[in-house]
């Protein structure tokens, strides 16, 4: 008998649709793996598809999983790894049986007859129509992220010319405001994608690695002039190269992030600037000399010794010892410390009131 | 029948069965496509991105590992996108491997070394990633530094795959993806050290322990992975007739034996078993005890190979064999087999040299000799027993048309002391030539053997069975150093024999003609000279005197000619040869003892079939012995996981007690069951299962590679 696999493993939709329409998965399920023996995947133990009466896997979530033969393998061996041989379910003694797989939305739509795509924008689903462009979904003057973290970077001014359709990439949509980093999003995906790779293939294993890497010593102050020229000259090659399309997804979203983000990730390279103020390694705390009453509470809790002062005298936070943690700011009875904004302040010690 | 397929490699036109992947199909056609991850006998993985290819028609790459060809394809895989992605690959790879090839020993045979010179440097600046992981030097046999391992997986399929055995295993370790031991060590989690990861691991990551490493070096490929094979003179293919043990087929068994040494059950109670010195399992505890297995097997011979013995036809040609020990009955046996009509010439009233006149029944059953000289004799043997031959020349002129002298070393010698020559003085070879004819020489009650090898233990303890209750056994080297076997001193020393190791001896102490002891010295060192001159240290004060009425001399032996024997002696007596067993005189061949001096029986078996390939040249024949006498077998890889496998215990026969054996010249040894025989052929690590996987190859192994050709 042929095997149909009901994977909701590797879609954030799949989440929102066990939790909300158990019922129509378990209908269109059953619409969809007639004269077929049905297995089922779930990322966590749940009793709501118990109706179906299939064997159930609970593997953790993870884009991957789009990926059969990583789900195959999952199912087997409880190890998430692409694995190109293991083309059908049931590899005992290399011998295949034919296999399809279902995924949530599939099931979904044939429960309900909905003919558009579910997408997840900024954490809320909502069913689009197949062809609406993006700019009618989010209204954005930044680059958004569609597909999470193997997804891509689309630049704003693109949202008109970008169209819904049934694919993953449009499973998710996540603006960006002024007050979050593009970087910093940028190193998130990339970061979340080290976690997910399977770490079969070359290119995806050392390639999430380096540009993990990139990403974050752009984040924390430490980029180069050559980054953004190393992600554009590896990713373009992991699209093509890497084993499967997570990899090549993963490039993908760091080559967008390059192209698209361009401006705010040199901010941080050149500049050395988070224009949205989001990383802390370029935050300065300093402490207003106008506020500071010279109570000592900040000093307590500051673990690396960076602020100077005594008793009754305005407080200094030594910048070159500071590895701005924000403690400091979070102790302060009178909300004197503040980041990232510009006032003088003393170069010695001080009494209170004195400065000027 | 499969399909053909056609596809254009390169320009080159290149057929493939159905079924075959692109890559299998261009390297069987000499053309090289980097790979590493790819491994003839295992399933495709596709992870190491170095075999990607441009398919013409299809967008992106190929993954040449994991496409079967179809008919029509047209692959290039110079693509420049197909050596962006491989440039790439080898980078990464060589981000998280130590980039100093220098240093490894798997300097010169790496294949990620052998690709990334093929691939070239692209100078990237990429971060190094290091694996931070230390050696594992726990296991005697198998080493592990997986800080080299760039997780192309081939051991973990090897392992899992082929062996069915699944010790390796990825793992997360801090985030990264290691090949790690599924359990806390190789032995406990069930490693059978097949070393099936060390023949596929295409780095330094798991190699074989130095020491063993540093023993294949100038070895064939099978010699080295086969060291109780190559460790025997005759090569007696040890895992196949083990093998055969374990699935029941013990006749299968002895036939494997018998491919290349007709004495073997003989063999089976007192070879020397050079074999278990080099069986790998001694790393692990104590080598598989193959002697008693193959004693076994020996025993429940049914005859059936006989079907499958050659005989040639009669090639009018006669051959003399003097001296019938295991040098010539093996000689006789396959030169009567190449169909010439062979004599043997024998001083002794019976047949089986050393075998029945030096080593002593109570170790080597004469029934267990009588049939198998009785089987060597029925393939048409003429035998002449108690004819001394005194000179090869007319000997010749009696009609032969060549001679091959195995007389071996029937001469003991004596040491230069006073009284040597009293009456209660014996040498080794008289004594036991007496035991051997059942016409044992007197001994007293007290009795001194000088010497410390296997041959004095068997005066010892021969001695001992004629009722001597004290007896020694005295000589120059120290405990450790002695050159008997450990086994057979044991045993020695279970019937009372003392030992009495790093001793000099001074003299023979007499009284009115009779022996009353012999005079020894505490030896501090000893060495020889480039002369072979012996220098010794004596201990200050150590001088005793062991009492004793009869004083037997096993301190070596000699071949028992003289310069009118006809043929050109060399140093001891032994018969000058040349390397194909010739003597100064045309037709005259030697073999055995009287050439390499006292040996063992296996070395001595082993000589006579190369000597024998030698005389049938010179005969007019082809000097081709090789037979197949044990039925095919197919050896399965899949073997399975066993926890503790590793620590299985040598399995010793039973034998018979110490003052039980003393009574008379009874037998001792009582061999193996079957079920003892079985579970000992199951400690066997199965080294040759090796031979059955690819030879790792390089891109200089393929005809069509543009060497350098992908370097930017």
């Amino acid at each position: 008998m042929n095997v149909t696999v009901l994977n909701l493993c590797s879609s954030p939709i799949d989440a929102y649709l066990l939790q909300n329409y158990a019922d129509a998965l378990v209908k269109g399920t059953q619409a969809l793996s007639a004269d077929t023996e049905l297995l089922v995947c779930v990322p966590e133990e749940t009793s709501a598809l118990d109706t179906l009466a299939a064997s159930k896997y609970v593997i953790p979530y993870s884009p991957v999983l789009r990926e059969p033969t990583a789900l195959y393998t999952a199912m087997e061996t409880g190890v998430i790894r692409v694995h190109p041989i293991v083309k059908t379910f049931e590899n005992e003694g290399w011998q295949h049986r034919p296999t399809t797989v279902v995924t949530g939305e599939e099931a979904y739509r044939a429960a309900t007859g909905a003919a558009g795509k579910l997408i997840c924008v900024n954490g809320e689903v909502k069913e689009v129509a197949v062809g609406t462009a993006l700019s009618e979904l989010v209204e954005t003057a930044k680059p958004v992220l569609l597909g999470g973290c193997n997804g891509k970077f689309v630049a704003a001014a693109e949202l008109a010319n970008t169209t819904v359709s049934l694919e993953p990439l449009f499973d998710s949509i996540q603006t960006y405001g002024d007050k979050d980093c593009l970087a910093a999003a940028a190193a998130e995906a990339i970061h979340q994608c080290v976690g997910y790779s399977c770490h079969n293939c070359v290119l995806c294993r050392e390639g999430s690695w380096h540009l993990e890497n990139i990403f974050q010593s752009i984040t924390a102050g430490k980029g180069k002039k050559d980054d953004l020229a190393m992600v554009e000259d590896i990713a373009p090659i992991m699209q093509e190269g890497c084993l499967c399309e997570f990899g090549r997804g993963m490039a993908t979203a760091a080559l967008t992030a390059v192209q698209v983000c361009r401006a705010e990730l040199e901010a941080h390279i050149v500049k050395k600037t988070c224009p949205a103020g989001v990383c802390k390694a370029f935050a300065n705390y300093a402490i207003r000399p106008d506020l500071c009453t010279g109570c000592g509470d900040c000093i307590d809790e500051c673990p690396e010794d960076a602020i100077e002062g005594k008793k009754g005298f305005i407080h200094i936070i030594d910048q070159d010892l500071c590895e701005k943690c924000g403690k400091c700011a979070e102790v302060c009875p009178e909300n004197a410390i503040v980041c990232g904004e510009k006032f003088r302040v003393p170069k010695k010690l001080v009494r209170v009131g004195r400065f000027s | 029948m499969s399909q053909l397929v056609h596809l254009t490699i390169d320009g080159y036109e290149v057929t493939a069965a159905e079924g075959t992947t692109v890559l299998d199909a261009a390297l069987a056609a000499g053309i090289y496509i980097p790979h590493l991850c790819s491994h003839e006998n295992l399933h495709p993985y596709g992870a190491c991105r170095l075999c990607v290819v441009k398919q013409q028609g299809v967008e992106g790459v190929i993954t040449s590992c994991t496409t079967p060809v179809q008919e029509g394809m047209v692959i290039d895989t110079h693509d420049e996108m197909a050596q962006k992605i491989r440039k790439l690959s080898c980078d990464f790879m060589f981000k998280t491997h130590p980039t100093e090839c220098t240093g490894c020993p798997k300097y010169g045979k790496c294949q990620l070394q052998s690709i990334s010179q093929y691939i070239g440097d692209t100078g990237r600046k990429l971060k190094a990633n290091p694996i931070s992981v230390a050696a594992d030097t726990s296991n005697p046999i198998i080493l592990h530094e997986m800080y080299r391992c760039i997780l192309c997986g081939r051991c973990v399929r090897a392992c899992q795959e082929l062996r069915g055995v699944g010790v390796l295993k990825f793992a997360t370790v801090k985030g990264r993806t290691q090949v790690v031991i599924d359990g806390n060590n190789l032995n406990s989690a069930g490693c059978r050290f097949c070393t099936a990861c060390v023949e596929v691991c295409p780095t330094g990551s798991i190699r074989e322990y130095e020491a063993l490493a540093q023993k294949a070096i100038g070895k064939t490929r099978e010699a080295a992975l086969i060291p109780c094979k190559d460790g025997c003179p005759a090569h007696v293919d040890v895992p196949r007739y083990l093998r055969f043990v374990r699935e029941g087929k013990y006749a299968a068994a002895a036939a494997v034996v018998r491919e290349k040494a007709p004495l073997p059950e003989s063999l089976g109670y007192i070879c020397a078993h050079p074999c278990e010195g080099e069986c790998k399992h001694q790393c692990l505890n104590s080598p598989v005890s193959i002697r008693n297995v193959k004693r076994f097997a020996a025993q429940h011979d049914d005859g059936a190979w006989k079907a499958n013995s050659f005989q040639k036809p009669d090639t009018g040609k006669r051959v003399a064999i003097i001296g019938s020990g295991p040098a010539g009955l093996t000689a006789a046996y396959y030169l009567r087999k190449l169909g010439h009509s062979v004599t043997i010439l024998e001083a002794q009233a019976q047949l089986g040299g050393m075998l029945r006149y030096g080593i002593p029944s109570h170790r080597l059953p004469r029934e267990v000799l009588d049939r198998e000289i009785a089987e060597i004799l029925s393939v048409g043997i003429e035998v002449k027993t108690e004819t001394r031959v005194e000179n090869v020349a007319a000997l010749m002129a009696e009609g032969y048309d060549a001679v091959l002298i195995a007389v071996g070393t029937h001469q003991g010698s004596k040491l230069p002391l006073a009284n040597n020559d009293l009456p209660d003085v014996y040498t080794n070879t008289d004594f036991l030539r007496a035991a051997g004819k059942n016409e044992p020489l007197p001994v007293g009650n007290r009795v001194v053997v000088l010497g410390g090898g296997n041959v004095a233990l068997d005066c010892a303890t021969v001695a001992r069975r004629l009722g001597a209750q004290d007896v020694h056994a005295a000589c120059l080297e120290r405990y450790d150093a002695m050159t008997c076997s450990d086994e057979e001193r044991g045993w020695a020393e279970e019937e009372g024999v003392k030992i009495h190791p790093a001793k000099t001896f001074l003299s023979i102490e007499a009284e009115n003609g009779k022996v009353t002891g012999l005079k020894i010295a505490g030896v501090k060192d000893f060495f020889f000279d480039a002369e072979g001159k012996s220098h010794i240290e004596l201990e200050e004060n150590s001088e005793e005197i062991i009492p004793a009425d009869t004083i037997i001399f096993a301190v070596g032996q000699r071949p028992d000619l003289n310069e009118g024997f006809g043929v050109e002696l060399g140093r001891g007596n032994r018969v000058t040869t040349a390397t194909d067993g010739a003597t100064s005189v045309a037709g005259v061949f030697a073999a055995g003892d009287a050439v390499t001096g006292t040996k063992t029986v296996i070395a001595a078996i082993a000589a006579a079939r190369d000597v024998v390939c030698a005389m049938d040249k010179y005969l007019g024949g082809e000097g081709e012995i090789a037979e197949a006498l044990a039925p095919v077998q197919e050896a399965n890889p899949c073997i399975g996981r066993i926890e503790n496998f590793g620590s299985a215990e040598r399995l010793e026969p039973s034998i018979l007690p110490a003052d039980e054996r003393v009574k008379g010249f009874i037998q001792m040894d009582f061999g193996f069951t079957a079920e003892q025989a079985v579970t000992e052929a199951e400690r066997c690590l199965q080294c040759d299962l090796r031979l059955q996987l690819a030879p790792q190859r390089f891109w200089n192994d393929y005809p069509i590679h543009e060497a350098k050709g992908e370097q930017a």
